[in-house]
Formats: C-alpha cells, structure tokens, sequence
C-alpha cells in the first residue's frame, strides 16, 4: 500500500521525462522559393559522353521523339508530377507509374536545347571533368529557374530503362534527386528518401519518390487541389485534339505543347480556349507543336491552374518533312532548299512553301503531288513523282528566296485533302548554271490538317 | 545453394557500394582512401570565382575556402585551398549549388575538419583541391570540455556522428597508415 502512494508521483514525473526527451527529427528540407507557372519548361542538352548514357534508343509511345538521356529525364521530372503521366508506363522499375507527386506541380517537357544555356535556363547537362565524388548537382536561385549539371568523370552514367549495371550510376535516379532541387527541395535525412543526399541503394530506387519526399512537394506547392484542371485522355484524329478531363474552364484556357525545335524553352501556348462542360477541349494541333506533353491551364496565375501532362504527338509526331536532294546551282553550292511557314491547318489558311538558295530574281514554279520520286532532271534531281499539279509561275526575291502561300479556298490548292500526304518541289530557271538551264530544290512533304 | 546464397549476398553489400543521389557514399576508410588528404584547422579566406567556359558553358561558379591548421594524417602544419562549385561573387551574382556546404558551414573564423583531393578538372578546365563529396567532405568542430569534438553528417557520411577531434585523427592516421602500405 506504501508503494502505491509512489505510483502515481512516478507516473507523472516519468511521463514528464518522456516528454522532455529530445525528438528526433528525420524529414524533408526546403530551400525557399518555387517554380511558378512561367518555370514549369524543362530541357536537355544531349553533351553527355558516355556511350551508356544515350543507348536507350527504343522509342515509348509515353514519351513521344524521345531516346536516350531525353528519356531519362523527361521521366524523372513527371515521377515529381501530380498524378500518372498518361498510363504512368514507361519505367519498368516502377510498376505503381510515373507521377507521384500529388501537389500542385507539373512539368512541361519542352525537349533537347541546343547549348548548356545560363543558371536560370532550366536546361540539364554534362559538365567536364569530377569534383572528388560529387555527381551532378543542380543550380538555383529558382524564382528564375535552375541549371543542372552531371559529371562527367564521376560516374559510367546509365539511362536504363532497366536497372543500372554494376559499376554504373543511374540518370534517372540521380535526376529524380537533382530536379527535387529545383523544385525547391533540399537534403532530407529520411533514409531511402530520393531527396537523402547519400542514398543506401543503387540508383534505381531513387527514382520513385518516397512518402517525406511526396511530403516535401506538396508542402512547396500544396496538395493538388479539387480545383485543379486534370487531363484523363486525349485522342488525335489528324492534327484535330479531343482532350478530356476535368476543371476545365468554360472560355479562356490555354493549351500548352512542346514546342518544335525550341530555342527558349516556353511552352507553345494555344490560348483563349473553350471547353464543352468544362470536361472536352477540342483543338487543331499548330505546326509548331512538336511530340511531347501537352498541359492544359485555367485561367489565373496559382499553381493549381495548370493540369497533369499528356503525352501527344501532334501531326502523327511529324512536322513537314524535308526529303530528296538538292543539287548545287550558279548561286548557292548546296543548292535550293525547301522550309515553309505558317500553319498545316487548311481551315487557318496560311501555310507557305519558302525555299532558299535560289538565283536572285530567277523565274520559278512549285509543283506537288501525292507520290515521291528520285531521278535526274536538268541539272538537278525531280523529288515527285506523277501525277502532278503546278502552282503559278513567279519569280524568286533579289535575295535568292521564293515563297507562295496557298490558298485552300481556290484550285488548285483546295484539291489537296487533307490528312493524306503532298509532296512539294520548287522548278527554277537557271541559266548560269550551265547544262539543262534548270534546276529544282529538294523535296517537302506536307500532311494537312482539316 | 547456400554457396550462391552467400555470393549473391556479397554481391548485393557490393553492389551497395555504389549508392547514387548527388554525392557519393563514403565511409570514412573509404573517404579516406579517395582522399588526397585531411585537415583540421581555421578557415582564413573565402573566394568565389566565376569562369565562362566554351565548352562547360557560362556562369561557372566556385567556393574556394583557405582552411589553415594542421594535416590530420601527418601532424604537420598546413595549409590547403578547398574549392567546391557553387557560390556568390556579389549579393546578386552567383548561384547556390545544391550539394555544396550551407552557408553557416563555410563561414570565415570557422573551425573545420576538411577532406580533399587534386582535381585537374572540376568544370571549365579548373584545376584545385576539390572538397570531397562538396558538403559530405567539410565537418565544423565545436570545443567541449573534454575537448574538441567533430560534428558528425549522419548516415551515408565519412563522420557520420559526432566524434572527439583526437579519434578521429587516431582513425584517421591508422587508416592512412594501411592506405600507404597498400600503395
């Protein structure tokens, strides 16, 4: 009974010393700042040199015109992403799917740049050399962007899509990690955390990210709101999209694509756009939309305004392609070559064949038809075959280029139907060139869009 | 059966040695086998450089820290520019880089425990004593009564708890010893 008036006071006192016990605190860190709405691009400027790190040349219907290192960290920024990136296939190390992230945060593939690009130009890279056992990091302040940089000499980079080999350090994984950087993430002391600044496994794992780290971005963003656009199909017919989803707003969405051949890294933006119920946008792909994800965002600047990513392929993932060959002409050693402006939509009506290298002021033709061919013709080669239609006759500019916009609303461009491929060659008289006295440009193919 | 138990065992912890994230996972035999040397002493100076690189690209940063004191393996005097990328020419320009020390850690007056090692290039042809591992090479010391203590990084770190500056240059100096013995 003595001891009993002890129980009590022991209870108390022993509760008191649990309590003012030191805890110990393992989770995510943050480095301040996010991404806003105009950071959400991301780049890879293909430099890396080890032949392991570019082999994966298998093509994924998920991640339309991407192999390689492309691959690798396209995929690991969408593991960061709101919800599953299309089917959430494409890494076979991950069967719960790409895209884990579950805040209000997604990134927009805007494919390869063409140089390592400044601190703030959201571009991934190789960089020269080792620095004692650092393998890459990345670079911010990110109110403006990031910059992230892999050695070169400090590992055999892989980029899957298996596991890395003995001996070999894993892109994805790594890049999981280093693009949580800039998302705003720091180190966490989570064990098995991608964010933990040493890891206990070998790369793979680093690539699906943990629960602290899932914690970590949605403390950054939030948790991807009720509110927030989602993407949950898209069908292409031609170069016409129907997304489906939901949250889309009534008028004034834009839709955002990967931009074809990007020198800045934004998005292509399709804007003023309307739903049907605010669950069907339907869209006609521009030119200058290239194979990537397309994202669709609701009016106003939070981070919750913009969806998950899609993958599409626009334009059956080609854009007007140049074929055949040119022949040197009197003015231009490589002779004439074909590019063209505008849009491949019939209905916008302002599609325009543009070759360049032609003699200044020469008079020329373009011709199209539905076949190709490859034989010699006066001094060049002919690249369509018969049956074929000529456009008027015109001459070319005192600077040696020809154009013609064509107009789908008079023969013969309205005969063109559209979703079945033309082919477009440029004639031109040419004189000082010797031989026949003309010449032809290389070949374009065009699929037109209703 | 139990044979290939045991070899795929022994496969896996080797395997494990290849730990990926951002820096590698050293231990401290293993730090101390990458290394170049160690040392223990004041940081004095702190610079930043900025290079543009032709090939390696533009706006190249890096942190050179002046740590003087003594060489943890030799006892001797030293003292040894540690550089890691990453770091602010001014207020405005520059960047921080994510695996490099926090800022509290690379403060001039700070008593450090630092591992490096001869780097011919850490990025746009730079050549220096490249911090080992940029934050996982530098560890700041503190004075307890019964001496000086090192702060330890945690799990995945070559000091990874903290330990008694002595220890760790006993550690240290051992592992150097079987190191040059190897050699």
């Amino acid at each position: 009974m003595q001891h009993a008036r002890f129980l009590v006071p022991l209870a108390v006192l022993g509760g008191a010393a649990f309590l003012a016990l030191p805890t110990r605190t393992e989770a995510y860190t943050t480095i301040g700042g996010n991404l806003g709405l105009a950071q959400r691009d991301f780049r890879v400027f293909n430099n890396f040199t080890d032949p392991t790190a570019n082999d994966n040349t298998t093509p994924d219907a998920n991640f339309p015109g991407a192999t390689g290192v492309a691959l690798t960290m396209w995929k690991a920024n969408l593991e960061w992403g709101s919800r599953l990136h299309g089917n959430g296939n494409g890494d076979p190390t991950q069967p719960a799917g790409l895209g884990s992230g579950g805040a209000n945060f997604d990134p927009s593939w805007q494919g390869l740049a063409t140089g390592i690009g400044g601190v703030n130009d959201n571009i991934i890279s190789e960089l020269s050399g080792s620095s004692g056992g650092t393998l890459a990091y990345c670079e911010t302040p990110i109110q403006d962007g990031w910059r992230i940089r892999f050695y070169q000499d400090a590992a055999n980079w892989s980029d899957g899509p298996g596991s890395p080999g003995v001996g070999q350090y894993d892109l994805q994984g790594v890049g999981t990690h280093e693009l949580g950087h800039a998302l705003g993430l720091g180190h966490s002391t989570v064990a098995g955390a991608t964010m933990q600044a040493v890891a206990t496994v070998n790369g793979a794992n680093e690539r699906t990210i943990s629960a602290d780290d899932i914690a970590g971005v949605q403390a950054i963003y939030g948790v991807a709101a009720a509110t927030k656009p989602i993407i949950s199909n898209v069908v292409q017919s031609g170069c016409s999209l129907t997304i489906t989803g939901s949250n889309f707003a009534p008028t004034g969405n834009e839709v955002w694509f990967t931009r074809l051949n990007n020198a800045s890294g934004d998005p292509l933006k399709v804007t003023n756009v309307a739903s049907a119920g605010g669950t069907t946008i339907t869209l006609t792909a521009p030119t200058a939309a290239g194979p990537g994800d397309l994202l669709v965002k609701i009016p106003g600047s939070a981070n919750s305004a913009l969806s998950n990513a899609w993958p599409v392929s626009p334009q059956g993932g080609t854009a007007p392609q140049s074929y055949c060959q040119a022949a040197p002409n009197s003015y231009d050693i490589f002779g004439a070559t074909m590019a063209y402006s505008g849009s491949t939509s019939i209905a916008t009506n302002n599609f325009t064949l543009v070759t360049n290298g032609v003699p200044p002021n020469a008079a020329c033709l373009y011709f199209f038809g539905p076949n190709q061919t490859f034989a010699p013709f006066g001094n060049g080669y002919r690249c369509v075959g018969n049956p074929t239609t000529r456009l008027p006759i015109m001459n070319a500019s005192p600077f040696g280029d020809a154009a013609y916009t064509l107009n789908f609303t008079t023969s013969p461009a309205s005969t063109i139907p559209a979703n079945s491929p033309r082919n477009f060659q440029l004639w031109y008289r040419n004189p000082a060139g010797g031989g026949a006295g003309f010449n032809l440009s290389d070949g374009l193919q065009v699929t037109f869009c209703p | 059966m139990r044979k290939h138990a045991y070899a795929l065992a022994a496969l896996l912890v080797a395997f494990s040695a290849f730990a990926t994230a951002a820096i590698e996972r050293l231990d401290l035999g293993q730090m101390v086998q990458r290394a170049d040397g160690a040392v223990h002493g004041r940081i004095v100076a702190k610079k930043v450089i900025r290079i543009d690189h032709p090939k390696d690209g533009p706006e190249l940063y890096y942190t050179t820290l002046t740590v003087e004191g003594v060489n943890l393996a030799s006892g001797q005097p030293q003292t040894v520019d540690v550089t890691f990328p990453g770091g602010f020419i001014s207020p405005t320009e520059g960047v921080y880089n994510s695996e490099a020390p926090s800022a509290d850690d690379q403060k001039i007056g700070n008593d450090v425990v630092a591992f490096w090692k001869r780097e011919k290039n850490m990025g746009g042809d730079l050549a220096g004593n490249a911090l080992m591992t940029s934050h996982g090479g530098l560890y700041r010391t503190i004075a307890s009564k019964k001496g000086r203590v090192v702060q330890g990084r945690g799990d995945g770190y070559a000091v990874p708890a903290n330990i008694a500056l002595d220890d760790l240059r006993a550690r240290i100096q051992t592992l150097t010893e079987q190191k040059n013995q190897q050699r």
